[in-house]
């Protein structure tokens, strides 16, 4: 694996909240293998693109965040989830957002992990460095639960799932 | 007697033919021997016959030739040429008929050699003699030779005749004999079979028609109905075989009759105590039917048809109609001229009543007017209906009708009121739909509410984010360009992100309690209690402090909500004790005027009693910011949780004298 190889995709729209988060990474050398979408959109486009190339590999873990403009960060989940090559990304919501609401909302879609951005900036760096070391060194990535189904639907799905994103942003 | 009757009784047959046969056949041998002898008697007499004929001719032959001799007359020769004829043949048939007995049949040949010497030797040449010489002839016959002769033959005939008699009396006297013994036989052969015969009858008797008769009077017995009658088992054979066949059906039947009528007696046993239970339903049944009767709220009367007479009237029925019903009203024929409104109006033949006994019509729900016997008028509804049976025959009519008098004026009241009712009922609509309208507002206005906080939630903090991370990233990355005052400056931007940030999460949660539905369960308080008490502990580096609990009971609450109540309740009584040596912080709970009051009493810094009613609002603080951090939503946080669970919160206090918290669940004056 190059070191131009992504590992986190971060999927979010404040200019600010996205600059704090990469002087976070890059405070602990993950800057190099981190991809910004800016949009809900723009996420799922990305990781279709991703798994469709030949080799092409998906990053280790998904920084969602639920308030987004175009496709919402829980729209993003669910697509994640209903995509049979893209349904084992472990996705990471980290929001602002305290409500129950989503919290329930987003671990009945299946998140894997959700996280209140601190307002606190050292804690929130901390809270970076912890994701980081965790999703990225610690974590087990799903690459052979992934191998077959993926490159086999991924070609199938993708017209349908970019259909529904078009129909979304008009 | 093992063997079988059939086996005996033509084994004795066979016997007795036998010795009939028996009988016969010596009786017949008798008879035969009897005849037998008579032949033989006649054939004797034939015998002498023809001996006598043989004598004659002989004689003739004499008396011929000495005729002839002394006459010359050939005339006298002729019955001595006739016996020359004849004697040879008569000799034959004699010696034949006595061919049976040697000496007879050696007589007779001697008497035919005599006969014949005497022809050839003395006759013939005598004759020829004669014939030729009379003298001669004359002198040969006075010789004698020739009477010699025939005396000779007459004396061998009379021998011949003599041994015939003697012959002849042997065979009769054989033939009596016979004649003796054929009848000794045929007596004693018939005494013997007669003797067989009763011997044979005595046998039939004894062992058939005594068993059979036995039986037949057993059976007899048994046709009468005496079961317990049995044949005696005698006989033999099949007849023992009928006896104990006969025993074992008499047997069996008896047994049948006796389960017949032990059956019979348990039938009968429940017949009758299904009677018992049949008159005892019907009893109670008549109970249950006048009870019903009585306690119906209109009256019951029924009517025999044709006559109209009544059988039955419920006091209800008399009572509405204001007089006796129970005994005959009219006598066979219906009144025909009854106004309407009349006591009688019921019977009227144009009334329900009328109507359903004549022609089986049924009435519901007639409304009628009654006069009563003191004047007054009852007004009631009728329902009649006619009684069938079985033929579709009207046998009687049933006639329910309830005083609807007080009805028909509450009915009035009832009118009245609706349209007043009505009246309101359009004012209330009216009004709803104002409501309607102010609830969908609500409803919106929620909405708003819903969405602003999440915005809040959401959107506030960013920038706050923002504050506190780029001061931090400055502070961070100075390289002595700053000064000190600077460096406070960015701390304090940094220090009041914070308090922002903890204004818009209880801010946030204060205006969730409003809306958040209670999720209502069991809470062990007790429980509750030690599990905030460890957790706030946890937090207090290191001081200790006393919990001391009372009695905490189990109530009905939202776990969740109750619980951030003593989390607020005990943290605040942490937060301002802690200036104290000796931090003691009890919960208990008592019984106030029968209300459950819950206290929590701390030994802080407490408060004037003049500010009590601005402990519970929001945002409202007893001190300072410096002194006591937080932001004034804790207890209003509280107020709000109590409040929702119909309950109230109050405190008590003094300055530097601790404090003491309380509240109640479930609403009420304390």
């Amino acid at each position: 694996m190059s070191a131009q190889t992504v590992e986190i995709l971060i999927v979010e729209d404040n200019p600010h909240d996205l600059e704090l988060a990469m002087h976070a990474f890059q405070m602990h050398r993950f800057s190099n293998k981190i991809d910004v979408a800016r949009d809900g959109q723009e996420a799922l486009e990305y990781l279709l693109d991703c798994n469709s190339r030949v080799g092409g590999v998906l990053p280790k873990v998904i920084l969602l965040d639920l308030k987004l403009p175009k496709v919402g960060g829980l729209e993003v989940l669910r697509e994640i989830r209903a995509n049979p090559s893209l349904r084992h990304l472990p996705v990471v919501i980290l929001t602002s957002s305290r409500e129950e609401g989503d919290i329930v909302k987003s671990y009945d879609l299946g998140v894997n992990s959700y996280i209140v951005k601190p307002v606190d900036f050292d804690k929130f760096v901390e809270t970076v460095q912890t994701l980081g070391l965790y999703w990225l060194l610690l974590n087990e990535p799903p690459v052979a639960a992934l191998s077959e189904p993926a490159a086999e639907s991924a070609g199938r799905n993708s017209p349908l799932l970019l259909a529904r994103i078009e129909s979304k942003t008009r | 007697m093992k063997r079988g009757l059939r086996t005996s009784i033509v084994a004795a047959s066979v016997a007795l033919a036998l010795a009939m046969g028996g009988v016969f056949a010596i009786l017949l041998l008798s008879i035969g021997q009897l005849r037998a002898s008579g032949d033989w008697a006649s054939h004797s007499e034939q015998v002498v016959a023809t001996a006598n004929q043989l004598e004659i001719e002989v004689l003739d032959l004499e008396t011929g030739l000495r005729g002839f001799i002394i006459t010359r007359q050939e005339r006298f020769l002729e019955p001595l040429n006739a016996a020359l004829v004849a004697l040879p043949r008569d000799t034959t048939a004699l010696e034949r008929l006595v061919s049976d007995s040697a000496q007879q049949e050696a007589r007779a040949k001697a008497i035919t050699g005599a006969g014949l010497s005497y022809i050839s030797q003395y006759v013939r040449p005598t004759v020829a003699v004669a014939r030729a010489n009379l003298t001669k002839a004359t002198a040969i016959v006075r010789t004698g030779a020739g009477k010699r002769r025939i005396d000779a033959i007459r004396g061998q005939f009379a021998s011949f005749a003599a041994a015939e008699n003697l012959l002849l009396l042997a065979r009769r006297s054989t033939a009596h004999a016979a004649a003796d013994r054929a009848v000794a036989v045929g007596v004693g052969g018939l005494i013997g079979v007669l003797l067989l015969i009763l011997l044979f009858a005595g046998y039939l008797g004894r062992s058939i028609i005594a068993p059979v008769r036995r039986v037949t009077a057993s059976a007899a017995q048994l046709a009468r109905g005496e079961l317990s009658a049995r044949a005696l088992e005698g006989g033999g054979g099949e007849v023992a075989e009928l006896g104990r066949t006969f025993n074992a059906m008499a047997s069996s039947l008896q047994e049948s009759r006796d389960e017949l009528e032990k059956s019979q007696n348990v039938v009968l046993e429940l017949q009758a105590a299904e009677l018992e239970q049949q008159r005892t339903a019907l009893s109670s049944e008549r109970l249950r039917f006048e009870a019903v009767l009585e306690q119906m709220v209109g009256g019951v009367l029924v009517a025999e048809a044709p006559s109209g007479r009544i059988l039955l009237a419920s006091n209800q029925a008399e009572l509405i109609l204001g007089q006796p019903l129970r005994t005959e009203l009219f006598d066979g024929h219906l009144p025909s001229s009854v106004p309407v409104a009349d006591r009688h109006a019921l019977e009227h033949p144009e009334s329900p009543l009328a109507r359903a006994l004549r022609n089986g019509e049924t009435t519901t729900a007639l409304a009628m007017d009654v006069s009563r016997e003191d004047g007054t008028i009852v007004s009631v509804e009728v329902n009649a209906a006619p009684v069938k049976d079985e033929h579709d025959r009207i046998i009687a009519a049933v006639v329910t009708f309830h005083d609807v008098t007080d009805r028909n004026l509450a009915e009035d009241a009832i009118r009245s009121l609706n349209l007043q009712l009505e009246r309101q009922n359009k004012n209330l609509e009216a009004r709803h739909l104002d409501l309607e309208a102010v609830n969908a507002e609500l409803e919106a206005a929620n909405g708003e509410l819903n969405a602003f906080s999440y915005s809040v939630s959401h959107d506030l903090r960013a920038p706050l984010r923002a504050i506190d991370g780029f001061s931090r990233i400055v502070l961070k990355d100075d390289e002595g360009t700053l000064t000190d005052a600077q460096r406070r400056y960015l701390g304090l931007v940094r220090d009041n992100t914070q308090v922002m940030g903890s204004l818009i999460d209880d801010l946030l949660s204060f205006s969730r309690l409003g809306t958040q539905a209670l999720q209502r369960s069991t809470v062990h308080t007790a429980e509750l209690v030690e599990q905030v008490e460890s957790e706030l502990a946890a937090g207090q580096n290191g001081r200790t402090i006393e919990f001391a609990n009372g009695e905490l009971p189990t109530v009905q609450g939202d776990p969740s909500m109750l619980r951030q109540v003593f989390v607020n309740l005990l943290g605040n009584a942490l937060k301002y004790s802690r200036e104290s040596e000796h931090i003691r912080v009890a919960v208990s709970s008592e019984r106030r005027d029968g209300e459950l009051v819950f206290l929590v009493r701390d030994n802080g810094v407490g408060f004037d009693m003049r500010y009590a009613d601005k402990l519970f609002q929001v945002f409202q603080r007893l001190h300072r910011a410096e002194d006591y951090e937080g932001t004034g939503v804790g207890l209003a946080i509280v107020q709000r949780i109590i409040t929702r669970h119909g309950g109230r919160v109050w405190a008590e206090g003094k300055p530097n004298e601790g404090a003491t918290f309380y509240f109640t669940l479930n609403g009420g004056a304390p």
